[in-house]
């Protein structure tokens, strides 16, 4: 095998490494919407 | 009436200074159940290499809440990330996906989103919901999406939530219908209310 | 006078006639309502400001200045002004930022031009790097 191989191998494997981490972020970053409660309802009803 | 969206929209959201800076953006939408208020946002970094910030957007430090930004007075009503929710009342407290019951005891459906007031009210008009087609009138198909008034919610947790029966007599389709449900309904409460 | 004319430029000393450089961008103070200074673009991201005072003229061709003298070097890059998001107070988008209107006598700022139209700089609250905020309504 040339050393090319090692070379796509490498140059695959960051471009994998690089996706995995931006991805990993990006989910981190998300978020969702939560209810909590403060003292049943100070500020009345509406 | 100040313009409706769905609160998990809002992530992702700029938080931007009446300066022009964006400091951070929206992570988390976080509400008082029985009050029916927001109360504040988890936030990240913006930039593709950020993750969650070490602070947190209460509600009261917000100018307004626009539909292309979370205005802020400057960077330093940022707070640290207790003041808006505890690390355990986040992982309790995650709503989508919650089922919706009424005080009768039945089963509308699930809570697919929660519908906000803009501006400076942050007010929760209602939930987008995943509705069972017994309990609201009309539908053909056995679930759709349809918006609920809150109503005087009674309860909520990350588990379920329970509203009033007759908020469900008050669905909507879209939000520009809704938000004049959410006034029909207020009405009705009121004079139900009044002697 | 608008912002994207005088960028480019040359800066040219009254005294002399001996060319500083051109015109980068310029310096503003929005609760003043005025442009403070001009930037003068040096070698590579490096710019000198050199403060209102010492402009002698603002013309359709050149920048006249009576010293090089009270340049500050400014190492950070020019903010961008144009093409630069509008949001109002409440945070609804405006448009985008087109150009920006001053009186070339007093460095009075007059207006900020949209692709939605025109707003009065005493509506403008704020110019950052995300963002121009003007007041609702």
């Amino acid at each position: 095998m040339g050393w090319w191989v090692w070379l796509v191998v490498v140059v695959v494997a960051v471009a994998a490494l690089s996706g995995l981490v931006l991805w990993l972020q990006a989910s981190r970053r998300s978020g969702t919407v939560i209810a909590v409660r403060r003292g049943g309802g100070r500020w009345g009803a509406r | 009436m100040s313009a409706l969206m769905e609160a998990a929209r809002l992530s992702g959201r700029p938080v931007v200074t009446l300066d022009g800076d964006a400091v951070a953006q929206v992570k988390d939408t976080v509400f008082d159940g029985p009050a029916g208020r927001v109360t504040g946002f988890t936030l990240s970094g913006r930039g593709l290499l950020a993750g969650p910030l070490r602070q947190s957007l209460p509600w009261t430090a917000v100018h307004a809440l626009g539909p292309h930004a979370v205005m802020i007075r400057g960077r330093e009503v940022l707070a640290e990330p207790a003041a808006v929710v505890a690390r355990k009342e986040a992982a309790r407290g995650r709503v989508l996906g919650a089922r919706v019951l009424t005080d009768t005891g039945a089963e509308v459906g699930v809570v697919l989103d929660v519908v906000v007031e803009s501006g400076i009210s942050g007010r929760v008009a209602g939930f987008l919901v995943s509705a069972r087609d017994a309990v609201v009138p009309g539908s053909r198909r056995r679930r759709r999406k349809v918006y609920l008034p809150r109503g005087e919610t009674l309860a909520v947790s990350g588990r379920a939530l329970v509203i009033p029966a007759a908020a469900t007599r008050f669905t909507a389709d879209d939000l520009a219908e809704f938000a004049d449900q959410v006034a029909a309904y207020r009405l009705r409460d009121e004079k139900e209310v009044l002697p | 006078m608008l912002y994207s004319r005088t960028v480019g430029l040359p800066v040219v000393t009254l005294g002399e006639a001996a060319e500083l450089g051109t015109v980068a961008g310029l310096e503003m103070d929005l609760a003043r309502g005025r442009i403070t200074g001009v930037r003068v673009s040096g070698r590579g991201r490096r710019t000198t400001v050199l403060p209102w005072e010492v402009l002698h003229a603002l013309g359709a061709d050149a920048v006249l200045v009576r010293s090089a003298a009270g340049g500050e070097i400014r190492k950070e890059a020019v903010p961008k002004v144009m093409g630069l998001r509008v949001l109002s107070e409440d945070g609804e988008e405006r448009g985008t930022a087109t150009d920006l209107a001053f009186d070339a006598e007093d460095g009075r700022l007059e207006k900020l031009l949209t692709d939605l139209g025109e707003i009065p700089a005493g509506s403008v609250r704020g110019f950052g790097d995300y963002a121009w905020v003007v007041a609702s309504t």
